[in-house]
């Protein structure tokens, strides 16, 4: 199990064959990309700055990847969050899981995902034609978490 | 109690500053009073915005973390 946070961008599929790799238990990976769009809440988006809070981000993610774990049959994960300044089309964050079947490997991921949006200290500030701004947390993130309550 | 408190992004901007220590009156024991009582100080840019800052926040529900690094995860339900 990994988390890193990181400004530099990552290889997908590098990152991917390190996460299955000599593993042969493992029979589905799956994965997410998290990209940065250029239009959000009806504004154009031509750069997002995300900050985080150092130590404590790390710390959330991992109870984050425990939770999964203590709730599928899952062998590795893994999840890489970039901070800094980000054009529209730069991947944001990565998650993936490897499991023995799809159904738990597809539902971590998932489950890793909607808490990352709702538990761990990222913020992000987007610059629009009209200024910069920060992004306020959104109800249907809350929703998304709250289905695996 | 004396407690760092830190701000990160809208908030730390809105108050010009990243973070200050506090003397806290005895009876606040939840990050939900230390905010309460932070936005009763009349703290110029604190005000409970819906952002990630404050939905973390509002996880602490119970007692405040022993210590800045500590967290408080509320418990799951399969």
């Amino acid at each position: 199990m990994s988390v890193r946070i990181q400004e530099a961008d990552f290889d997908l599929n590098a990152e991917l064959a390190a996460l299955r790799a000599g593993d042969a238990r493992i029979g589905a990976l799956a994965s997410f990309v998290g990209l940065v769009r250029d239009i959000n809440d009806g504004a154009g988006v031509s750069e997002m700055t995300l900050e985080h809070y150092p130590g404590m981000t790390e710390k959330a993610l991992a109870a984050i990847v425990d939770e999964a774990k203590t709730r599928w049959e899952i062998y590795g994960a893994l999840v890489i969050h970039r901070i800094g300044p980000l054009k529209p089309c730069d991947q944001i964050v990565l998650v993936a899981v490897t499991s023995a079947h799809r159904g738990e490997a597809f539902a971590a991921c998932e489950f890793i995902m909607d808490y990352l949006k709702t538990r761990a200290p990222f913020w992000k500030r987007e610059t629009t034609p009209d200024g910069a701004r920060w992004v306020d947390a959104r109800d249907s993130d809350d929703s998304a978490a709250e289905r695996w309550q | 109690m004396s407690v760092k408190v830190l701000y990160f992004a809208g908030l730390r901007e809105a108050l010009g500053m990243a973070g200050e220590t506090l003397e806290l009156p005895p009876d606040i024991a939840t990050v939900g009073a230390l905010r309460d009582w932070l936005v009763a100080a009349g703290r110029k840019g604190w005000r409970p915005r819906r952002t990630c800052a404050a939905r973390s926040i509002s996880l602490w529900s119970g007692r405040m973390p022993a210590s800045p690094t500590a967290t408080r995860w509320p418990s799951s339900r399969r």
